[in-house]
């Protein structure tokens, strides 16, 4: 709470006169000239509800203590009015140019002073608890929308790990797929990609809504999804459908444009089964009709699948999974893309389980 | 003894300094009360009769400064004389103003103390 007025002026009377008018309401300092004045801002800043300044002063006028005030940006808050017998109009152009809020001239009525200058006050005080009324709601939002979003990702987490565990699986290719996304978009903003220019922020989305990719799967049956062997045609063409169904889902369930992890969710849901030469699925987009991200989920997809044991097929060793990739084994990748990947198979066969 | 007989007996512009002390009655005559007692007279006084110019000036023209507030306007006039006077290199004038300025001080600090 701020209480005190600094009374600035060198004459002890005129110092008596302004103290004696704020004395019932105020904790009054006093300071001989600018300099003393400056040092009791520098430490009772927010105690300190009104600066009464006189002009002409011995060792610092008041002028220069309002340059000061401005260099240091010290007493930002703190409403100044001078206090002069000489309300010329340079002077006054002056004090209102440092941004004093208004000039009292000598000599003053002490009913009409208290006026303005608890009024300026009041408004000063006003503010500054607004001020921190938002601040304060502006962290509990904060704190809120960060809530919001662990809980959204927990739910999604969720979602996918029970798709996963309905073929069988336990949770790791949700996880790795989400690690491997980041990875790879990190290394293509450095490379500065085109289209790759994310914040860290979108791609942590981006990699969360990764996660979802196989969310679809949801509407396979059991004796397609956990076929050990091959599948026959008809039954890989209702395989194929867990891309546009998990794509549906989505549109169904959400309101894709209110937030930007569904979005990105819908996109690889959709496209994390085309390939660079158009012959992937369900659209068979070419080259780089398909967004970065959905082409980067793909490469992971298909690294991860290689990598792990599935009903259908043994694991391959993580560095014989790579050079398939690379020779295009697995379908056709943006050449670029490859060439990222490459950059960083050391680091991914490192940290990728 | 009131202000108002202070002002029949010598030179001092009371309304003028009331609306200065913001009509602060009894701050006026606090502060006119420090007048005899503050010594800047008395170290003027002694720097006249050794000649030291330059205190001349600093005691003058501090006198000055509080006469002014003070409304005494005799004073006040006195004082700003004999700053003048030194920074115009007319010393051979100093005494004689001072010692009408002293006149007129010795009745006004003695007046003042009686003062309620």
């Amino acid at each position: 709470m701020r209480n005190i007025i600094l009374i600035v002026d060198d004459i002890e009377m005129n110092r008596a006169i302004l103290s004696s008018v704020f004395e019932d309401t105020y904790q009054i300092l006093e300071a001989e000239n600018g300099q003393e004045a400056l040092e009791l801002i520098r430490t009772r800043e927010k105690e300190i509800a009104a600066i009464l300044l006189d002009v002409v002063m011995p060792v610092m006028d008041g002028f220069e203590l309002l340059r000061c005030m401005k260099a240091e940006d010290t007493g930002r808050e703190i409403p100044v009015f001078l206090i002069t017998a000489d309300a010329s109009e340079k002077n006054m152009r002056e004090g209102f140019e440092y941004g004093v809020k208004d000039i009292i001239q000598k000599p003053f009525i002490p009913y009409f002073v208290r006026q303005r200058i608890n009024s300026v006050i009041e408004l000063y005080m006003t503010q500054e608890q607004l001020r921190e009324t938002v601040e304060h709601q502006a962290a509990v939002i904060e704190a809120k929308v960060e809530e919001v979003s662990k809980v959204s990702r927990s739910v999604i987490e969720i979602l996918a790990l029970a798709i996963e565990f309905r073929s069988g699986e336990t949770g790791l290719h949700v996880q790795n797929i989400h690690d491997l996304t980041k990875i790879l978009l990190r290394r293509l903003r450095e490379k500065k990609f085109p289209d790759c220019s994310f914040s860290d922020e979108q791609i942590e989305l981006i990699a969360t809504a990764s996660m979802l990719h196989d969310v679809g799967k949801i509407a396979v049956p059991d004796n397609i999804l956990n076929k050990p062997g091959k599948l026959t045609k008809d039954e890989f063409q209702i395989m194929k459908q867990h891309s546009l169904t998990g794509a549906e889902m989505l549109e169904k369930m959400t309101d894709i444009q209110a937030n930007p992890v569904f979005s990105y969710a819908y996109d690889i849901c959709r496209h994390h089964h085309e390939r660079w030469d158009g012959t992937g699925y369900p659209d068979g987009l070419k080259g780089n009709e398909n967004s970065i991200c959905a082409q980067v989920v793909a490469l992971a997809d298909v690294y991860d699948a290689l990598t792990h044991k599935r009903c259908y097929k043994p694991a391959i060793e993580k560095a014989k999974a790579a050079e398939m990739i690379v020779n295009g084994e697995c379908g056709v990748f943006n050449p670029l893309l490859i060439e990222a990947f490459l950059d960083i198979r050391e680091q991914i066969i490192m940290e990728v389980e | 003894m009131k202000l108002e007989e202070l002002k029949e007996k010598i030179d001092i512009d009371v309304e003028g300094s009331l609306s200065r002390f913001a009509g602060m009655e009894k701050m006026y005559i606090k502060f006119l009360k420090k007048l005899p007692e503050d010594g800047n007279y008395e170290k003027l006084k002694e720097a006249v009769e050794k000649k030291e110019t330059d205190n001349i000036e600093v005691y003058a023209h501090t006198l000055k400064g509080i006469c002014g507030n003070l409304g005494l306007t005799y004073l006040y006039e006195k004082s700003t004389q004999i700053v003048a006077a030194v920074r115009e290199d007319r010393a051979q004038e100093i005494p004689g103003l001072m010692n009408e300025l002293s006149e007129e001080m010795e009745k006004a600090a003695e007046l003042i103390r009686k003062l309620d």
